[in-house]
């Protein structure tokens, strides 16, 4: 299964997890410090760190920054654990670059299952892609963005994307693409369970081939979803299409919504160059992270929603300390194509702000 | 099965957290079956061995400075204890008895706030258990402590041990 190497300074954990990793089929490669631990990961390469904090010489806070500017070991993921137990600890422990945090006392079950989730995906078979788009600033294009990466890939791959509007009342992705739903996703949410079945009868088609979970356009207090109601929707999507695509609402992170967004395999955060832009996004990643998606999940589109003043893109990305996948130029004719209901993808396909949409779409196609 | 129980209380050792002072001192008490509070309220030593010891300062409790394999910590000049959950929940359990209620209180250290519950008999009153109960540490239960200059770092256990020495203030029931 997975090489995974293992530093603790107490020799019985290093033997318990030892036997417990061996026999769940994984190859443990075991460290009695951070110093010999950083030349087996550059000599072995391992698929996943497990790490303690507390090791004399070299603790485990270094030990993980170090592993961060190693070219073998830079996106590997990193499980520490300590006997630590305090939010500011958890904190500390991803702000030097850990994947996730653990107290000393979780189960061998709850390690094994945290492991399998941070391993990278089988390379061998290919995943069914899930995207998820958002921002926690409303207003920098994650719905436009949604919306025309569908399209481009409906177009390059002649398969039939499925788009989910999940903002819980009032999506706009119907109205940019020239829809009017009959139904929309409240009708999927009232199922006792959600099966492919149920999500075929919902689906609005569109000409270019997507296919649309709309959102709910009446006002009602009741409706909201729940995250394992959301959560078996992606994941029944998941199973049956190449591509789905969802635009999440800004609130996704005040949700215990764990489980719905551990499930993406990508997850795009779009941002437009601004200030308060540029802090929800740092915010964001804190709170993806911390809702259990690996660092290595996460995308940034840079999307210039504003026709000058923005901030230049190098100084947007040394904010963020990330790279950005993509930038989106200023479109004027982008409200136009609000306006006359038709994706900017169509109305004006030869448009720079469209090239760079595609080009996005292909980079996600892998 | 618990796979890395053993470590925080292998070999009778307690982790606990430390607050002394200006430092967080995270380290083991080799504890020969006694439990924290025990070792704390026993009059015979004066201090505490703690070993693999782990110092962060105050205002940067995340971060560790340095460690030591060992050393000793003076009981009259520990503000206040964290236990790691899993030895809390038990004495937590432990404290609570019939017979006896549970009362918000509020107490001030020399830079900590701390508030939680107070298990007492029904019939003491809070100043026969400052000045005549005879343990020097005594357990809040469902506690949260927080730094009174950055009052952003908090803290929060099912059982905090306070030092009743280092009280200044303190005051039972909700505030008001
Ligand atoms: N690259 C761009 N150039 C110019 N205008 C843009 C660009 N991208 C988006 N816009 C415009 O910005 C506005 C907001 O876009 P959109 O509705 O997609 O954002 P959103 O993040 O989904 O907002 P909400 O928070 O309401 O869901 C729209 O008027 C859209 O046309
Ligand atoms: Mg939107």
């Amino acid at each position: 299964m997975a090489k995974i190497l293992v530093v603790d300074d107490d020799q019985n954990i290093l033997n318990l997890l030892k036997f417990s990793l061996s026999r769940a089929g994984h190859t443990p490669i075991l460290c009695i410090d951070g110093e010999t631990g950083l030349i087996e990961a550059q000599a072995q390469k391992p698929d996943l760190v497990i790490a303690d904090v507390m090791m004399p010489k070299m603790h485990g806070y270094q030990f993980c920054k170090k592993l961060r500017f190693l070219p073998e070991t830079k996106n590997t993921p990193v499980i520490m654990f300590s006997a630590r137990f305090q939010p500011i600890d958890r904190q500390t422990a991803l702000d030097a670059g850990a994947s996730d945090y653990l107290p000393k006392v979780i189960s061998n079950e709850e390690l094994l299952k945290r492991i399998d989730e941070l391993l990278p995906q089988d390379s061998g078979e290919a995943v069914n892609e899930l995207l998820g788009f958002m921002s926690l600033r409303g207003g920098t294009g994650v719905s436009t963005l949604a919306v025309n990466v569908s399209i481009a890939l409906a177009g390059a791959l002649k398969i039939q994307p499925a788009l989910v509007d999940l903002k819980p009342i009032g999506g706009h992705l119907a109205l940019m693409l020239g829809l009017r739903p009959i139904t929309n996703v409240s009708k999927l949410f009232a199922e006792e369970e959600i099966s492919i079945e149920h999500i075929n009868n919902c689906f609005v088609p569109h000409s270019s081939g997507i296919r649309l979970l709309a959102s709910v356009n009446r006002y009602n207090k009741n409706i909201l979803p729940s995250t394992p109601q959301t959560a078996s929707l992606a994941q029944t999507l998941q199973d049956e299409f190449p591509f789905s695509i969802f635009d999440l609402p800004s609130t996704i992170l005040e949700h215990e919504s764990d489980e719905l967004l551990k499930k993406f395999t990508k997850i795009l955060l779009v941002l437009s160059p601004d200030m308060p832009s540029l802090q929800s996004t740092v915010l964001a990643v804190q709170g993806l992270v911390q809702h259990g998606v690996a660092r290595k999940n996460i995308m940034l589109v840079v999307n210039q929603v504003m026709p000058y003043g923005a901030l230049p893109v190098e100084d947007v990305q040394n904010a963020l300390r990330m790279p950005i996948t993509a930038t989106i130029p200023f479109e004027p004719d982008m409200v136009k194509s609000l306006n006359n209901r038709t994706p900017l993808l169509f109305s004006s396909p030869r448009s720079k702000a469209a090239g760079a949409i595609a080009r996005l779409a292909n980079t996600l196609r892998g | 099965m618990s796979l890395i129980r053993p470590l925080s209380q292998s070999r009778d050792r307690i982790t606990a957290d430390f607050f002394v002072g200006s430092y967080r001192f995270s380290g083991s008490v080799v504890a020969h079956r006694y439990s924290m509070i025990k070792i704390l309220n026993d009059k015979a030593t004066d201090h505490l061995t703690l070993v693999d010891i782990y110092i962060s300062p105050f205002n940067k409790p995340g971060e560790i400075v340095r460690t030591q394999k060992r050393g000793l910590l003076i009981k009259d000049k520990i503000d206040f204890i964290l236990l790691p959950p899993e030895t809390s929940q038990d004495l937590k359990e432990k404290t609570q008895r019939a017979n006896e209620v549970a009362l918000p209180v509020y107490i001030t250290l020399p830079s900590y706030e701390i508030g939680g519950k107070l298990q007492m008999h029904g019939s003491t009153n809070a100043k026969a258990l400052l000045t005549g109960d005879t343990r020097k540490f005594l357990p809040i239960l469902d506690a949260m402590a927080r730094n009174a200059f950055l009052p952003d770092i908090k803290y929060q256990s099912p059982v905090l041990l306070v030092n009743k020495t280092r009280i200044q203030f303190w005051s039972l029931g909700d505030g008001g």
